[in-house]
């Protein structure tokens, strides 16, 4: 608990100096920080239609900062849960536009767990990759992102599969029945946010309070005593990017159920890229990660705003989330022990 | 009289939690060797730290030559004359022994293959010059620690200080290590070393500075102090410096543990074990000497199931567990300590109850289905902490933050708890104080006692002489002799070793 503290207080800090750093650009830039961080806050939180838009933008962010931030606790990179959760999304569209047959009750199960099925199995792909043959996963992700990329554009257009009816790049909609719906209509608070922010707590769960978790962080720490400790580096290192693969496809599945209605193509504006940074400033905590996700949807969903009302284009707001990654890559950098262990007393 | 090559007077030094160094004074004198003893955790290596310019103090003032001097780096202490060779080298593996000689001090390009001359000249003062061309992984521990006090002496240092410089080597290599080190103070450098063999203190220093708890207690001439004096010096009560007459059961039964005809390969793929065969009973020793690098590694590594064997059996109990893995041999009751706590045995960024949960030990606190039970897991550890006497007790911790013989300790305290039916020791004492040596010694007696088979691999003859019933000698990955211990002598094994005598 004392660690969650600290890290969430350190994410604070981050946070703040990053924005202070951009609001620093701005001033260099002639423009006004204040009025334009004000413009931030109206977009972010304005109104209630504007602070629908926030949480609803938080949610994607959760599951994917999640689907970074537990492989790295075992010590991986995961850089393709954009590529996990576009063919996860993909695959949901797939199945619910084949299954209509099928009831509600059963079309909503099928698609989530044709979604998971395949954003676990392309992150499974990697781990097998890394553990079994030693390629390393920053390779391996990242050209798999490429890959889920053109082939879900692929399959899209694929004859025999009956996807694209229109002209839109998309799958037929969603029966109703399937879509998830808002809890308290029009609060942006949906069933899936409800259900990250669950899945947060549960993956501090696993990681903390669980053998498997145990092993999962030794492995991360130091992977030779792992090993010597009887945990098996391949298997840990499988199942911590088939999880991450599987939290990547629920953002995917969001996506589909909740906001679209269908497969759409290209809608992702890097969900698993910015996943990256939202691990980062979370402190690969999951709670951590919970925070940092509203964090960039604020930004996110304020850049609107500036855009409008200051007319500071929106591409201005990727600069904070570059700043926030550099930041905590530079924290790593200077908090790294000595090669020779600056550690008290080590030896006497 | 001239100026004392060091001072460090009123040294202070702040960790959370804990005081390292509490006002401390030391002075060193050019042309003498000088030993730092103490227990492990007394400050020793933060002192050496300030005084070489990596670790800043919060306090006092450091004299160099008589000369005030503040230190803002490792780098500024060198300029100042001030050299250090830390514990865990600091070589890069890939690189030739030269360019190791000249990273961090490149002229604009590398000098072909000649030395220069300051490289040169460190190397006639030193005695000893090493092969340039070769790789530095290619060397055995005591070539490292040569070049690297080379690379010290090459940047113009004149007082060197070295961390636990002899835990790493064999007897021979000590000897020759000591004659270099006399050499140096010969020649006018001061030569300041962290020990916790005593024995070497009173053969190789001049004067000895005792540490306890953050302060030095007294600073004596080695003629004048005998290794108990030390001992109670460093502990603050009497300690048994070397036990004697050995109460133990006679070991008896089936062999717990059978190697037959076992053959295993190195990582890179050349012969490192060949043809070895022999069996330990419960409640035996084996003691296996052997000088670094013949084979023990591998050997531990595949008894413990991280390393095929190429050839050959392993019997537990009779059974054959050749294609096991570590799991499963751990569920069997074999457990292992590697000889380097940090790259094998410990993961540092936990805490020291989750080191103990991570070996899946036999105390039932510690097992269990998939949830961690935290509470019996952290009193359970908080036992086996305070029975190992690790500082603090306390396993809530990163164990990265102990130092690195309370780490042992952890290590040692996870391998006992499992009630091992096997135990494979490699260095088990390395880098503890005496105090501590006593102890772990009678924890490895008990755990004969209760009828574990162990297999003991030290660099330190006197350990093995003291706790094995029965000693194999490794030689180039053969077994070279067996001798019982109560029948051999240090000579005798060191010959054996050596390639003479059986």
């Amino acid at each position: 608990m004392r660690e969650s503290l600290r890290s969430a207080g350190h994410a604070l800090q981050v946070a703040a100096l990053a924005l202070i750093l951009f609001a620093g650009a701005l001033l260099a830039a002639g423009e006004s920080p204040l009025h334009l961080l004000l413009a931030l806050l109206r977009g972010a939180f304005g109104s209630r239609a504007d602070l629908a838009r926030t949480l609803a933008g938080a949610t994607p962010l959760i599951f994917t900062g999640l689907a970074v931030a537990i492989p790295f606790r075992a010590g991986l990179f995961n850089i393709g849960a954009e590529g996990q959760m576009i063919l996860a999304a993909f695959g949901a569209g797939a199945v619910g536009a084949w299954c209509t047959g099928l009831p509600p009750v059963l079309l909503l199960p099928a698609c989530a767990a044709a979604a998971l099925a395949v954003g676990s199995l392309w992150a499974g792909i990697a781990g097998f990759l890394r553990g079994r043959l030693g390629i390393h996963e920053v390779i391996a992700t990242i050209l798999l992102n490429f890959l889920a990329v053109h082939l879900a554009a692929y399959l899209l257009r694929a004859e025999g599969l009956h996807l694209l009816l229109g002209q839109e790049p998309k799958s037929p909609a969603l029966p109703d029945g399937v879509r998830l719906g808002e809890i308290v209509p029009g609060s942006g608070v949906g069933t899936a946010l409800v259900g990250a922010v669950l899945l947060a707590a549960a993956a501090e769960f696993l990681l903390f309070r669980t053998r498997p978790g145990l092993a999962l962080r030794a492995l991360g720490g130091n992977p030779r005593a792992a090993e010597a400790a009887g945990i098996s580096p391949p298997r840990v290192i499988l199942l911590s990017l088939v999880l991450g693969g599987a939290l990547a496809a629920l953002a995917g599945l969001q996506q589909v159920l909740a906001v679209h209605g269908s497969y759409l193509e290209g809608f992702s504006p890097g969900f698993g890229f910015t996943g990256i940074a939202v691990a980062l400033l979370g402190a690969n905590r999951p709670l951590g990660v919970v925070f940092a996700a509203f964090f960039f949807a604020v930004l996110r969903s304020g850049a609107f705003a500036m855009d409008a009302l200051a007319g500071v284009p929106r591409e201005g707001m990727r600069l904070v989330e570059v700043m926030v990654i550099l930041l905590v890559a530079a924290e790593r950098l200077r908090s790294r022990p000595a090669p020779s262990g600056d550690e008290p007393e080590e030896g006497t | 009289m001239t100026a004392p090559a060091v001072e460090l007077s009123g040294i202070t030094k702040r960790y959370p939690g804990v005081i390292a160094n509490d006002r401390v004074s030391f002075r060193a004198r050019f042309g003498e060797i000088h030993a730092v003893v103490g227990e492990n955790g007394a400050g020793k290596t933060t002192l050496m730290r300030v005084l070489a310019g990596v670790t800043r103090p919060d306090e006092g003032t450091i004299r160099i030559d008589g000369k005030r001097v503040t230190f803002r780096s490792a780098a500024d202490a060198a300029r100042a004359g001030v050299g250090m060779v830390h514990q865990h080298f600091t070589l890069v593996p890939v690189f030739t022994v030269l360019e190791n000689l000249l990273l961090g001090a490149e002229p604009g390009f590398l000098p072909g293959r000649a030395a220069p001359p300051e490289v040169r000249k460190a190397a006639e003062r030193l005695g000893f010059l090493p092969d340039l061309d070769a790789r530095v992984s290619g060397l055995t521990v005591g070539e490292r620690q040569r070049v690297e006090i080379l690379r010290t002496l090459s940047r113009g240092a004149r007082i060197l200080v070295l961390d636990e410089p002899t835990a790493v080597l064999t007897p021979a290599e000590t000897r020759d290590f000591f004659r270099t080190l006399r050499n140096l103070a010969r020649e006018g450098h001061a030569v300041v070393f962290i020990s916790h063999r005593l024995e070497e203190v009173r053969a190789a220093s001049d004067r000895v500075t005792v540490m306890r708890r953050g302060r030095t207690v007294a600073t004596l001439e080695t003629a004048r102090a005998t290794e108990a004096d030390l001992a109670r010096l460093m502990v603050g009560r009497e300690v048994l410096v070397r036990e004697g007459g050995r109460e133990r059961r006679p070991p008896a039964g089936e062999p717990a543990l059978e190697v037959r005809g076992l053959d295993l390969d190195s990582d890179r793929g050349l012969p490192a074990v060949r043809d070895v065969s022999f069996s330990i009973r419960p409640g035996e020793v084996l003691g296996l000497a052997g000088v670094m690098g013949n084979g023990q590694r591998e050997l531990v590594e595949a008894l413990a199931g991280l390393r095929r064997p190429r050839g050959g059996r392993i019997l537990l109990g009779g059974e054959d567990v050749t294609g096991l893995g570590v799991r499963q041999r751990l569920r069997a009751g074999v457990v292992f300590v590697p000889e380097d706590r940090r790259d094998q045995g410990l993961v540092l960024t936990l805490s020291a109850a989750e080191n103990l949960a991570l070996g899946a030990p036999a105390d039932p606190a510690f097992r269990g289905g998939l949830l961690l039970r935290r509470e019996p897991l952290r009193a359970a550890a908080a036992r086996w902490m305070r029975a190992l006497d690790v500082r603090p007790p306390d396993p809530d911790r990163p164990v990265g933050d102990l130092s690195g013989g309370n780490q042992q300790k952890v290590l040692l305290a996870r391998a006992l708890a499992s009630s091992p039916r096997v135990l494979l020791l490699a260095e088990p004492c390395r880098g503890l104080d005496v105090g501590a040596i006593e102890r772990v010694h009678g924890e490895i007696r008990a755990a004969a006692n209760r009828g574990a088979a162990i297999l003991l691999v030290s660099s330190d003859l006197p350990e093995i002489l003291s706790l094995s019933d029965r000693i194999l000698v490794l030689r180039r990955g053969r077994i070279s002799g067996e001798v019982k211990a109560g029948r051999t002598t240090e000579e005798e094994l060191g010959l054996m070793m050596a390639g003479g005598g059986a």
